[in-house]
């Protein structure tokens, strides 16, 4: 699966694409929200694994902004977040079209058996 | 029912200001009294019969009612004067207040999230370290390459430690000492969690009673510090708000304090 990382947290990216890349998937991540739209817009990924909190322009503007260009539903979009968001702004999220939400701190077998149920 | 209780404050407030006002007032026409009590004494003892009490004339001093009067007046108006002053001053600190809550909760859901993230990157390092160490035994060809990767994972774990400590240092005032508590135990317990085997090779003890301390902490976090902000609010940018910049204490979102927050870590840890 081509998946994209777009988070702050260089250890985090650096893991997963350790992880990740290791195990068969094709992991790209960038450190904030602006690459990050820009290569939303440029490619095609199977996953994006969006940060909320990022410095500058965070995840809720990336959402802003692929929802004004009719982006959202293009790839499926996975909040990976350690924010405080009420679950009804998640579920308000979830209805404009990101596909679903796995709150920090996770397991990484959780986090893989997350991403091999959406190869499926 | 929000309405009755708005209503109940406000006619408690304007209550409170008549209140004030009454009691400014009778201080200050005490106090004045004081001062000018000699002169209405000595005006009421000169009195002319040719000087009504309430006429202003040359060669008439102000009679005893008269200067009551005045007096009367001046401390209405600078019992309402220092009322409004009063008035204007907790409007301030009230905004002061409200300000520095608001700041408070924002360097909260700062510190938490901090705390989370640091965590997501203890079990992802740690959960590798797990899975590498049984490679390191079994794979002899690859054992120098396995061997650095178990290493580089060990500095993050040691490195994610300080990283807590510095949250739990900078933003111990808007955690909760129990939170504090257990984080530090957390960080004592992956401290002394590396130990050496009979190969003389460190690894993570109990991995699974991490993550449950982690699970479990986070728990807390949520049961202490429950998601109460709209994501709008949450991810708000202080340039959309313009007015919050004429503020003496300047209303901060969260990218302000997460930017401030990395650049003192980073500090910190240079100067390190």
């Amino acid at each position: 699966m081509k998946i994209l990382g777009i988070d702050d947290n260089t250890d985090i990216n650096e893991l997963l694409d350790t992880v990740l890349n290791g195990s068969g998937h094709e992991f790209i991540y960038v450190k904030n929200g602006t690459e990050g739209l820009k290569f939303i817009r440029e490619k095609k990924f199977d996953i994006v694994l969006l940060d909320l909190a990022m410095p500058e322009f965070s995840g809720f503007d990336v959402i802003n902004s692929l929802l004004k260009e009719g982006l959202l539903t293009k790839q499926k979009i996975i909040l990976f977040t350690a924010s405080s968001v009420l679950d009804s702004d998640i579920e308000g999220l979830i209805k404009k079209g990101i596909h679903s939400c796995i709150r920090k701190p996770v397991d990484l077998d959780f986090l893989l058996e997350k991403l091999e149920q959406l190869q499926v | 029912m929000t309405s009755a209780t708005n209503s109940t404050r406000s006619y408690d407030q304007i209550m409170n200001s008549i209140v004030m006002i009454v009691l400014s007032t009778t201080m200050v026409f005490l106090v004045q009294s004081l001062y000018f009590g000699n002169q209405t004494l000595a005006a009421s003892s000169n009195a002319n019969n040719d000087c009504p009490v309430f006429s202003i004339k040359y060669g008439c001093d102000l009679s005893a009612w008269f200067h009551l009067i005045i007096d009367g007046l001046i401390a209405a108006f600078l019992g309402v004067f220092f009322h409004h002053l009063a008035h204007k001053q907790g409007l301030k600190l009230k905004k002061i207040v409200e300000e520095h809550d608001a700041m408070k909760k924002r360097r909260r859901e700062f510190a938490i999230q901090s705390l989370k993230n640091h965590f997501t990157t203890l079990l992802f390092s740690m959960s590798l370290i797990n899975k590498l160490e049984p490679m390191y035994a079994s794979d002899t060809k690859n054992r120098d390459n396995i061997k650095d990767q178990i290493n580089r994972n060990y500095e993050i774990v040691s490195r994610v430690i300080n990283d807590i400590k510095n949250v739990l240092l900078f933003l111990n005032d808007v955690l909760e000492p129990q939170t504090i508590n257990d984080v530090n135990q957390l960080c004592q317990t992956i401290d002394q969690g590396y130990v050496k085997d009979e190969n003389k090779q460190l690894r993570v003890i109990d991995y699974t009673e991490t993550k449950n301390k982690i699970k479990g902490l986070c728990k807390t976090f949520d049961e202490l510090h429950p998601a109460v902000v709209p994501i709008q609010e949450l991810f708000q940018h202080t340039s959309s708000n313009p007015s919050s910049n004429n503020h003496t204490l300047k209303k901060l979102n969260y990218q302000d304090i997460a930017l401030y927050c990395r650049r003192l870590f980073k500090k910190l840890d240079s100067s390190k």
